[in-house]
């Protein structure tokens, strides 16, 4: 009966949360296939270890700290280890040529530029900006110092930064983003 | 909040401005993966516990002595391969092995050094679902998924899998599925390959599993772990080896993971541009890719510092900056090796080696905000091979830096690491 009440709150919580964590994760991993894959992990993880996520004082953060440490996790993960994952979860991992293209051009140049800021500080920068957590939230998820925090997002903002205007320079500007006056 | 906080904010909001693509996310499948997964760590777990199977005891006996041994005599199911590949669209750059101890699944990864390239030979015991549930044509194939014939390899069909997410049919793309002559499910896997190059691929691939070599024995894991996977990668040209020992520590679904992760390879790999590194690359995020250079900058360095070696040693501080020709002769009989004291520093003594290995303990700061790592170096002074060890867990700092790796035995014949 618990293991039947479990599965019916895990599904219900994938079904809600499952496009907010998908934007978290593209955002850290830039693809939106990864980023797909990401989530799976995650939910799988949180499936592993519910009893452990319903004591937790927040549990979309407690999910969210999952998919972040999934992701760090990957950085420095041998390539035969991901080839696993992602192997294990062969049946969860579908690519749909048939999909409808979506015009993702601005989204596109955002994750590009993205792309040019480390994953550490990239996930900083998500974490700070997007999920709009404290200094110290972010550090105790990321396990480093305040201090670790800030350096990491300025840094990481700053490559943000220059990687957006390059983008949108006269010599390849596709126009779109703007930098706020005042800085 | 500032300006600044704003246009972040707004740059990163822009990723979401039209609809999300479509998703491969999907309750009704995770939530079967979970079960399986769950169930299978309930009973590896229970098998583990009865036998309080910790990692060392379990690869002391892949020593080079016993690898001899056929499969079933040492634990050995769980360190089978799954034959070998015959053709392939390129040639690998280096293969991988997996084997789960619970015998659920073996299998091989040939590829380029690149995630997620090359193809992945899986076999599965023919008798169960719990693996791959949509890969079960036998043991019921759940109603949405749709097994299609696509041919037939040693006469045996082959299937490759659909299934219907909403209105969709969702293929799964690079996977084919048949059973062979050993009596396995084999499931080929590569995203890369069409149907045809697939099929031509099972038609060469060898499906007889095999033992593979595990010539790196760490000991000192902490009492309880249970082994759940071993595996190991080797690039062909022989520059190195990376092995991995993956288990849970502790009771219940909550338990801690614990991977052991090792590197093994002469003095120095080749960085791209074919010179050789002056150390060997001690990479704790993993990578060949990365040659000399560690990912996110950290720079080439000694990991002996210059005054080099733990006490004992006779290793100079100055490292040769091309590798000397390794020992190609004397195989070493490694199998009278027993675990050490986590607990102790004293160095071990590969059996067959005229010189004991010079063993320096390292515990990796955090660096860029990375766990620490405890990390075991060994210097075969002989050979000058270099290992290195690390702990990694997920969660638990803590306890990848209690739990302390020494090195039992190392085969130090590179013909000890040559698969079948």
């Amino acid at each position: 009966m618990a293991n039947r009440q479990r599965d019916a709150d895990f599904t219900e919580y994938v079904q809600n949360r499952t496009a907010w964590l998908r934007r978290v994760a593209v955002l850290l991993c830039r693809d939106w296939d990864r980023a797909d894959d990401l989530v799976q992990s995650a939910f799988l993880k949180l499936y592993l270890n519910w009893d452990k996520a319903r004591r937790a004082d927040n549990f979309d953060a407690y999910v969210r700290a999952i998919l972040v440490n999934l992701f760090l996790s990957e950085q420095r993960t041998p390539w035969w280890r991901t080839i696993t994952l992602r192997r294990e979860q062969l049946d969860e991992i579908t690519a749909d040529p048939a999909a409808p293209d979506v015009d993702h051009a601005g989204s596109l140049d955002v994750l590009a530029a993205l792309g040019a800021v480390p994953a550490r500080q990239r996930a900083a920068v998500v974490l700070r900006f997007y999920c709009d957590l404290s200094i110290e939230e972010t550090a105790a998820l990321l396990a480093c110092s305040p201090g670790t925090v800030k350096s990491q997002t300025s840094r990481g903002l700053a490559a943000l930064r220059q990687a957006l205007e390059t983008s949108h320079s006269p010599q390849t500007g596709t126009g779109g983003l703007r930098h706020v006056p005042g800085r | 909040m500032s300006q600044d906080d704003e246009f972040v904010t707004a740059v990163l909001d822009k990723v979401f401005d039209g609809p999300l693509p479509p998703t491969a996310v999907n309750a009704e499948r995770l939530l079967r993966r979970g079960r399986h997964l769950l169930h299978r760590r309930r009973t590896t777990r229970s098998l583990s516990a009865a036998a309080a199977v910790a990692v060392a005891a379990l690869l002391v006996t892949t020593l080079p002595g016993a690898r001899q041994a056929q499969p079933g005599t040492t634990g050995g199911a769980s360190l089978l391969a799954p034959g070998r590949f015959g053709w392939l669209p390129e040639p690998p750059k280096a293969y991988t092995y997996l084997a789960n101890t619970d015998s659920s699944e073996i299998s091989a990864v040939w590829g380029n050094m690149t995630i997620g390239a090359g193809p992945q030979l899986t076999l599965l015991p023919a008798d169960g679902d719990q693996v791959l549930p949509n890969t079960a044509p036998v043991a019921g194939v759940p109603a949405d998924e749709k097994p299609t014939r696509v041919g037939t390899v040693d006469g045996n069909p082959v299937w490759y899998y659909s299934y219907t997410a909403g209105l969709q049919t969702v293929v799964l793309q690079g996977s084919i599925v048949w059973r062979t002559a050993s009596g396995y499910w084999a499931v080929l896997y590569d995203p890369q390959a069409d149907g045809a190059t697939l099929l031509h691929i099972a038609a060469t691939a060898d499906t007889t599993p095999t033992p593979f070599k595990v010539p790196l024995v760490p000991s000192g894991a902490p009492a309880g772990l249970s082994n759940e996977s071993v595996m190991l990668t080797q690039p062909v040209d022989d520059s190195g080896l990376e092995f991995s020992i993956s288990g849970y520590l502790g009771p219940g679904p909550g338990a801690e993971q614990l991977i052991i992760t090792g590197f093994a390879g002469d003095t120095g790999l080749t960085r791209q541009n074919g010179t050789k590194c002056d150390y060997p690359t001690i990479s704790w995020l993993g990578s060949y890719q990365s040659g000399c250079l560690i990912p996110n900058g950290v720079p080439e360095r000694d990991p002996f510092g210059s005054s080099a070696a733990a006490p004992g040693s006779t290793t100079p501080a100055t490292r040769p900056t091309t590798p000397p020709a390794r020992t190609t002769t004397s195989p070493p009989t490694t199998s009278s090796s027993q675990p050490t004291s986590p607990s102790s520093s004293t160095p071990s003594e590969p059996a067959g080696s005229s010189t004991a290995p010079t063993v320096q303990d390292t515990v990796i700061p955090p660096s860029q905000g990375t766990p620490s790592l405890k990390l075991a170096f060994s210097v075969l002074n002989g050979i000058d091979v270099y290992v290195g060890v690390f702990v990694h867990s997920q969660y638990s700092q803590s306890l990848a830096n209690t739990a302390i790796t020494q090195l039992t035995s190392f085969g130090t014949n590179p013909a000890d690491w040559q698969q079948p």
